[in-house]
């Protein structure tokens, strides 16, 4: 087996989990998942960045509680990797180049955090990524946060449309939380739905995240939580 | 039509490279001047696919994506994405239109040097070659043969012919270093760079100098191909490559190899004269190669783990003929670069001492500073062990018998000293703790070139 991120061939060390699950076997070689590092607590009670301060919550979710509108729009957020350089790297792999597989990488790590950070979502609970425009989807042939939503053992819902494809990247905060709502809901919410969790590749700012969540609790979903590979 | 023709003739380009806008492209599409390829071969009786572009066919690099362009679970390419995605609802594009045409020139080499009279017998090789339509030629050349003006006369006859050139090397500082040079030789002819960070990689010409691995983007394009360093990395270790360079020649193509160390493989056919061989065993200065000496070093490998160079090093260093040359000195791995800098810069501090690897983010300015004579003494990986030019250095050899100094790399680190016309004769040592096939062998083949040019001399005399 080769590790998918440097190409250096793995020699797995057979255990029994992945004697009996092989799937379990990783496709990242040691090196680079040392490099891949993990957030660890404590955190920011609101966002999931690690933090190690008094407060309980960060400066940048302090800002977002005092807007009234957005106060509590999500409960919180977690994220499985710091988004350090080498993750930056690989997520610039992963979806920009396109090279799809790499999501075997992080797929135990995501599953296994989301697994501790989410013990026991109400039933029933749906996963909604984070769509890309239909131009772009067409590009790049997959969408990153569905994928990551595949990972996991909820129901995903793509009841999200992008219209617009403006470049995020190239905006600071204050423009990004001023801009209008790139998404619209293109079909109802099942009814029965009390749980929403938000699946994205990374949290940045959290204006993308609050702008999803803005119309998932318009359509009467209560409790909304997101969750991403990094942040 | 002689616009596209020159721009996309020899070329396999995803769609997205093309930059035509729809209606253009769909017109010459039906006017069936561009044809669609499949993105991966399939070999018959054999259920392995092949990247086209690439050729790559081992499995952990053909990925698997369910694909929302096309609504199919279908494969890419994982090797050759750095340079866009191959993927199997993502084809290839060649032109299927007129040829190329370019200009006709009566005298397109400009360069007014001399050659000396070695250069100007494999000059004359090169140019029979190109005039013969030969298959391949094997150009033996040694470190500081001068390589670069004994093929300006074969291209020459080659544009005057109307045909298409291209010379390859493995590393993009040798196409930046080439660029200008072909420039001022070759004025009126097109000439395009191509290398990973060069930008106009959609740039087509008569003459092209490229990285081995922008070929990716050519199918029968060129009547001449000269590959520069065959036998470096990553030519050599990578078997696509040859795959990707045989495809980007046309079929009665001349191969011109310039080497100053063919492998194995070469080899044997140079000499049982399957491939057609000229060497050129002297430097353009006219003065033998330094032989390397060896120096057995008994206490080596207790020095190096207390991070210190052998007291022999130091008797050689003390003694050495013209004291006023700078020293490099090749370790084997990082690790040891790193490690002795420091107790080197205390041993001579009124020098500058520094260490280049490369993993080293400042590489390239160390070596120009080296160049420049701001550094005294650099220690080094292997890195530095081709390509590089210093006018005036002697050259150590630490723990020669190490792996990585194999017979090719130990002639071409032999081959930094005496470079320079003024200083033509450094000192080349290997300090080891037991001598090595790759020893021996790399002094073998320097004294047979100096044996061979002796010969050639007496000729000419
Ligand atoms: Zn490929
Ligand atoms: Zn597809």
């Amino acid at each position: 087996m080769h590790c998918l991120s440097c190409n250096q061939i793995i020699v797995p060390e057979i255990t029994w989990s992945n004697f009996i699950l092989p799937d379990r076997l990783s496709n990242c070689c040691s090196t680079c998942s040392e490099k891949m590092s993990l957030i660890h607590d404590p955190t920011c009670s609101i966002c999931g960045r690690e933090q190690h301060s008094a407060q309980k919550i960060c400066s940048d979710c302090s800002r977002w509680q005092a807007n009234h509108r957005m106060k509590n729009l999500i409960l919180y957020n977690r994220s499985v990797y710091h988004y350090d350089d080498f993750i930056k790297s690989i997520v610039a792999r992963w979806k920009y180049r396109g090279d799809y597989q790499l999501y075997q990488l992080f797929t135990i790590n995501f599953q296994e955090k989301f697994k501790q950070y989410f013990p026991k979502p109400p039933k029933p609970t749906y996963l909604v990524p984070i769509p890309l425009s239909s131009e772009r989807l067409k590009h790049r042939a997959f969408n990153q946060a569905e994928a990551l939503a595949q990972l996991l053992p909820y129901p995903s819902l793509n009841i999200l449309t992008r219209t617009e494809g403006e470049k995020q990247s190239k905006k600071n905060r204050k423009q990004r939380i001023m801009m209008k709502n790139p998404f619209t809901l293109n079909r109802e919410l099942p009814a029965e739905a009390k749980s929403v969790i938000l699946i994205d590749d990374i949290y940045t700012t959290g204006t993308t995240l609050r702008h999803a969540a803005t119309l998932i609790q318009q359509a009467g979903c209560e409790q909304i939580c997101s969750y991403t590979l990094a942040r | 039509m002689n616009k596209y023709a020159n721009r996309y003739d020899g070329r396999l380009l995803l769609r997205s490279e093309i930059s035509l806008d729809e209606i253009t492209f769909l017109q010459l599409r039906n006017e069936k001047k561009f044809q669609r390829l499949s993105a991966f071969i399939q070999k018959r009786y054999s259920s392995q696919l092949q990247c086209r572009r690439c050729g790559n066919n081992k499995k952990h690099l053909l990925g698997i994506i369910p694909c929302q362009a096309c609504k199919q679970t279908h494969h890419y390419c994982r090797n050759c994405i750095e340079m866009g995605r191959v993927m199997t609802c993502e084809p290839l594009y060649i032109w299927t239109g007129p040829p190329a045409k370019w200009p006709s020139q009566a005298d397109p080499c400009q360069w007014s040097g001399e050659l000396t009279h070695v250069q100007q017998r494999a000059a004359e090789r090169i140019v029979q070659a190109i005039q013969a339509k030969e298959k391949e030629l094997l150009i033996w050349a040694v470190c500081g043969a001068g390589k670069t003006e004994m093929l300006f006369a074969g291209i020459a006859h080659a544009i005057q012919a109307g045909k298409r050139v291209c010379l390859a090397t493995p590393r993009a500082d040798v196409v930046r270093e080439l660029y200008p040079r072909f420039q001022q030789a070759f004025p009126n002819t097109t000439l395009v760079a191509l290398h990973g960070g060069s930008g106009n990689n959609h740039d087509t010409a008569q003459l092209t100098i490229t990285t081995t691995h922008q070929l990716l983007r050519y199918q029968q394009a060129f009547d001449i191909m000269i590959i520069d360093e065959i036998d470096a990395f990553p030519f050599h270790a990578d078997q696509r490559l040859p795959f990707v360079t045989n495809r980007s020649v046309k079929k009665n193509a001349t191969m011109l190899y310039l080497t100053a160390t063919p492998r194995k493989n070469l080899k044997k056919r140079s000499n049982k004269g399957e491939l057609a061989t000229i060497f050129v065993p002297v430097r353009y200065h006219g003065q033998p190669l330094p032989v390397p000496r060896l120096k057995m070093t008994a206490q080596l490998a207790r020095s190096l783990t207390r991070a210190k160079l052998p007291t022999i090093f130091w008797g050689w260093y003390h003694q050495r003929s013209n004291p006023n040359r700078q020293v490099l000195i090749f370790v084997p791995t990082i690790a040891q670069a790193n490690h002795l800098t420091e107790p080197l810069q205390k041993n001579l501090p009124q020098q500058t001492v520094t260490s280049v690897h490369a993993n080293d983010p400042d590489r390239t300015e160390k070596v120009q500073q080296f160049r420049n004579k701001q550094i005294d003494t650099l220690l080094t990986t292997t890195i530095l062990e081709r390509g590089v030019t210093f006018p005036s250095v002697d050259v150590a050899v630490i723990d020669a018998g190490h792996d990585v100094f194999d017979e090719a790399a130990l002639v071409q680190i032999a081959g930094r000293a005496g470079r320079s016309p003024n200083d033509p004769t450094g000192e080349v040592i290997f300090f080891h703790q037991g001598k090595t096939e790759a020893m021996l062998a790399a002094i073998r083949v320097i004294k047979q070139m100096n044996k061979k040019a002796c010969v050639i001399n007496r000729e000419k005399s």
